[in-house]
């Protein structure tokens, strides 16, 4: 038997005091005899005087003493040696990405992985020796340092009872890194990882850095490495695990008749759901799809099993396990007019990793696309959004646009699905749909070329696969100037000239500008049937990227962009869990909201312009990598293997309870007697 | 209550002595406590204390003597010497012998009866009052002596200080008797040595010594009884005891205190221990009883809890102290 805490064998030093009150008994109760001159022969004959002799006939005494020798020997934290290491500074990197939520761990798997790593992080604390030190580190996304190295238990355990698991995919390169570097301080410091090992290949070069030079002539950095990292792995190997590991919505303009049968132009929203089966077996998987306010039919989908090894699923060619048999894009087209969320659920097969079975994306409003059209006034354009039905056009003149601009900023636009500019641009553009006519767009990358104007430029081609350039042809028309301008790569030009671009779409995320580089008047083209047929698709096209419109879903990890408000102001955010914080919101520019760590739905409310203004952000995990969750009994670090060493976490098994449970026993025994007065 | 100073005999000029044949019991009134009963005071009358040795008395009394005397009883002759009492010469012998010889008869004196009583702190102490079950023993003991003309000197020791009650003798002396028990009360400590020296210098006379004590004397009981025998007492000890300190009840952790030297000693009585206690009192009545068997001097244990008539009718004739 060996102790952690040798000093608490002081403890028994209470043995001293209790001896001492034992013959001082300061509580005896008085009683006036006759004379004392018996009873002090009967003591002397007993022998009673001697203190040892006392001592023999004191059940209660015994009982006394039993009792702080076991609390002093508690104290003292008596353990039982079993194999383990006897590193003095330990460094625990733990694991809380999202596949740690796999509720397969523990003796009978009823824990999360996470659950069942921090159970063994606290025992790892309390066989902490006397001189030890340790570390938390955690990992997912990002390495956080929790803690110092610290003798200190309670802010270790403390630190561990308040890591929660996160809902974020595992970057672990930079954690076996970080922890690598730590490690290297100094001599005798062991990292424990605790994790599931559902990461993948580290990349041993960086992580030994400059002695990874030697490490294909001499394997001392590799073992050195292997010295360092102690892998202790959760969860099972077979867990079966099927995903949705991608959802997307696209708005698209659909043709479609009215109630009276008339034509008209409407949006309807396509639902993308990607399907993905990660067990080492075929599954059945009825996925259903629910909007706030419809439910609909359930789809019954048969996905192949996929190979499994230590590393996880893999395609397996010979025996048709392929990735793509395992996983399946699922289109769900909505009804005309659905907004809101949309969430698409695995109903069947239940698995141990609920989180990636459940996805939602916001599908916003399909109402008549809305334009502000800038322009001193074009008969030709006004006229043809005329033709266009389902089109609510708003005119201002450019000045009236400059003033509300400054006055505003970028929410001068904020309601307007697309905003045509004709022989004007905005300062900036970076949010929303645009279509910019004889002017420079304000993006990045677009550069005036020299001489800045093109005269009579002759159209060598154009892309008729856009969809902005569906059903125009542009052969016919003739431009007598434009502008000169350098487009950048990730724009797409439309029409080709031998000096440059004519016409461009420029698209990213939040951005879809079409920049036509001419005035209409300075071409034939509001002669030609193209133009209403090329301005009515630019501005779907570019009312795609309406924030009215866009759908809304995103990963867990990226920080949620709230669009500035006009004179700032304080919304409230509610997470899904039911927690709520006061977001203060810039009126200049986008705000962030960063700690997005959960799936679910975010709600920004309180916003000005009531609760038709609230904002709601779905967030996903959508990650395979998380999604393919089997345990891994192995980390694959370049070449090598670290295996998992499960039974070293708890190298050393404390008895203290049990004295501490049998000095509870003796008191209560002590107690009873007393109470008896017997056998005294 | 008070007891009348004369008894009924001794208002009409006299004593009451064993000829008197309906002795009265005197009449108890005023303040004096009460420590006999008028009936059980008529109970002791025709008791007499006896002794074992035939002891010199000082008075005409009662009691047969070593001594010649004017008794009925007839003892001796002697040859006539001139100047004796002519009426004691025996004519017949004259007749026979024609020698004048003397008729001796055996004196008559009184007997010396002595009362020790332990007046120390122990004593005060039982549920019944250990002095005053020693002082009722040592009332009626006196009481029979004096209904009998002996004469009782008592003396009791209490708290270092002597008190003495010398020579009492008749019945009409028995107030006197019960006032001064009555007056004392127990205090100080035990020393049986001092109080036997003391008493035996004040009364050289050898008479029945009767000593009342629980004899807890740290100094020991030897002594004092050896002194006693020594000078011709025929002595009694009566061992008074109280049940509590026979069989004491006594569970836990005491702090136990000495009444009389407030000595303070800790004792954890388990059940062995009492059983140990309860086996030394056991042995130290015997050694006692032994000591006295040893040395002629009657031993009486006298155990609180005995009503004292019982002790005083009946266990006191049964060691013959009285008949």
């Amino acid at each position: 038997m060996h102790f952690l805490e040798p000093y608490g064998l002081l403890g028994l030093a209470a043995l001293i005091p209790i001896v001492a009150l034992y013959f001082l008994k300061l509580r005896r109760e008085e009683r006036v005899v006759p004379s004392t001159l018996l009873w002090k022969k009967v003591i002397e004959d007993m022998h009673v005087n001697a203190p040892f002799q006392r001592l023999r006939y004191s059940l209660l005494l015994l009982l006394q003493l039993l009792m702080v020798a076991l609390l002093g020997f508690a104290l003292a934290r008596p353990y039982l040696a079993m194999s383990g290491s006897e590193t003095q500074r330990i460094i625990l990197l733990i694991d809380t990405s999202a596949s740690m939520s796999t509720r397969d761990a523990g003796p009978d798997g009823t824990l999360t992985r996470l659950e069942a790593a921090l159970r063994d992080a606290k025992k790892k604390v309390d066989d902490l020796g006397n001189n030890g030190e340790m570390r938390i580190v955690a990992f997912d996304e990002e390495v956080r340092q929790l803690t110092r190295f610290t003798q200190d238990r309670y802010t270790l355990k403390e630190t561990l009872d308040q890591l929660k698991p996160r809902h974020l995919r595992t970057h672990a390169q930079e954690a076996f890194e970080t922890c690598m570097s730590l490690a290297e301080e100094r001599e005798n410091t062991k990292v424990v990882v605790l994790s599931d090992g559902c990461f993948g290949k580290l990349d041993l070069q960086k992580l030994l850095g400059a002695e990874a030079a030697n490490v294909n002539t001499e394997n001392q950095p590799v073992s050195k490495f292997r010295n360092r990292f102690q892998f202790v792995d959760y969860g099972k190997q077979d867990t079966d695990n099927v995903a949705i590991t991608g959802m997307s919505a696209r708005t698209r303009p659909v043709s479609t008749k009215d109630e009276n049968g008339n034509r008209v132009d409407a949006l309807e929203t396509q639902v993308f759901v990607m399907v993905e089966n990660f067990s080492a077996k075929d599954q059945d998987v009825i996925l259903s799809l629910a909007t706030d306010q419809a439910t609909f039919t359930p789809k019954v989908i048969k996905l192949k099993a996929r190979a499994r090894n230590e590393q996880g699923v893999f395609d397996d060619a010979p025996t048709g396990a392929t990735v793509d048999a395992s996983r399946s894009n699922e289109v769900f087209k909505l009804p005309l007019g659905t907004a809101g969320v949309v969430t698409a659920r695995i109903q069947a097969p239940k698995d141990a990793f609920p989180l990636d079975d459940e996805a939602q994306v916001v599908v916003g409003s399909s109402e008549g696309t809305k334009i502000l059209f800038v322009s001193k006034g074009n008969y030709f354009i006004e006229k043809a959004f005329l033709a266009m039905r389902g089109f609510e056009v708003m005119k201002i003149s450019p000045e009236e646009f400059e003033k509300s601009w400054t006055a505003k900023g970028a929410l001068a636009v904020d309601g307007y699905d697309c905003v045509v500019f004709e022989s004007c641009a905005p300062p900036k553009w970076e949010d929303g749909g645009a279509v910019i006519i004889g002017a420079m767009p304000p993006i990045t990358g677009f550069k005036a070329k020299e001489p800045p104007k093109l005269e009579g430029p002759p159209i060598i081609s154009w892309d008729d696969t856009h969809p902005v350039m569906r059903y125009i042809n542009f052969g016919n028309v003739t431009v007598l100037k434009a502008l000169a301008w350098q487009i950048p790569k990730i724009a797409t030009s439309l029409v080709d000239t031998q000096s440059g671009s004519l016409l461009m779409a420029y698209e990213n995320d939040r951005v879809h500008v079409v920049g036509i580089a001419f005035e209409v008047f300075d071409s034939d083209w509001p002669l030609r049937r193209s133009m209403p047929l090329f301005l009515k698709n630019a501005i779907n096209w570019a009312a795609e990227a309406s924030s009215r419109r866009r759908p809304v879903a995103q990963k867990t990890g990226e920080p949620l962009i709230i669009p500035p408000i006009a004179d700032g102001t304080t919304a409230k955010l509610t997470r899904p869990d039911g927690s709520t914080e006061e977001v203060k919101i810039s009126s200049e520019q986008k705000t962030p909201v960063k700690e997005i760590n959960t799936v679910g739905l975010y709600m920004v409310t309180d916003l000005p312009g009531g609760k038709a203004s609230d904002r709601v952000y779905a967030v996903n995990l959508a990650d395979p990598q998380e999604s393919d969750n089997g345990a891994r009994v192995k980390i694959k670090v370049g070449d090598q293997d670290l295996e998992a060493s499960p039974a070293a976490i708890s190298a050393k098994s404390e008895i203290w309870r049990w004295l501490a449970l049998a000095a509870v026993t003796l008191l209560m025994a002590e107690w009873w007697v007393y109470h008896r007065r017997i056998g005294l | 209550m008070a007891i009348n100073a004369e008894t009924p005999g001794a208002a009409r000029g006299g004593i009451g002595i064993a000829s008197d044949p309906k002795p009265q019991p005197p009449r108890i009134e005023g303040s004096i406590p009460q420590l006999l009963t008028p009936e059980f005071m008529a109970r002791l009358d025709a008791l007499g204390i006896v002794s074992k040795k035939i002891l010199a008395g000082k008075l005409r009394g009662e009691r047969r003597s070593r001594k010649k005397g004017e008794s009925l009883e007839f003892a001796d002759f002697r040859n006539y010497s001139q100047g004796d009492d002519l009426r004691r010469i025996d004519w017949n012998l004259y007749a026979r012998f024609e020698r004048l010889f003397i008729k001796l008869f055996l004196a008559e004196e009184d007997l010396s009866v002595y009362v020790i009583l332990d007046g120390s702190a122990s004593m005060n102490f039982g549920s019944i009052n250990k002095f005053d079950y020693a002082r009722k023993v040592g009332a009626a003991l006196s009481y029979i002596g004096i209904a009998n003309l002996d004469r009782v000197s008592m003396g009791v020791y209490a708290g270092g200080q002597e008190h003495i009650l010398s020579n009492i003798r008749g019945k009409k002396q028995v107030m006197r008797l019960f006032k001064f028990l009555s007056d004392i009360r127990p205090s100080g400590g035990t020393d049986l040595q001092e109080a036997c020296k003391r008493f035996i210098l004040r009364n050289r006379r050898p008479g029945i010594c009767l000593v009342l004590s629980d004899f807890l004397d740290p100094a020991g009981y030897e002594g004092p009884l050896k002194a006693l025998v020594a000078n011709r007492m025929d002595t009694f000890a009566v061992h008074v005891l109280a049940p509590e300190e026979v069989e004491p009840d006594l569970t836990g952790d005491f702090m136990l205190v000495d009444s009389e030297t407030g000595e303070r000693i800790d004792v954890t009585a388990s059940k062995r221990l009492v059983e140990n206690y309860k086996k030394t009192v056991r042995g130290f009545c015997s050694s006692l009883q032994q000591f006295c068997a040893a040395r002629g001097v009657a031993y009486l244990f006298a155990s609180t809890d005995l009503p004292f008539e019982a002790l005083v009718l009946n266990y006191l004739r049964s060691v013959g102290l009285v008949r």
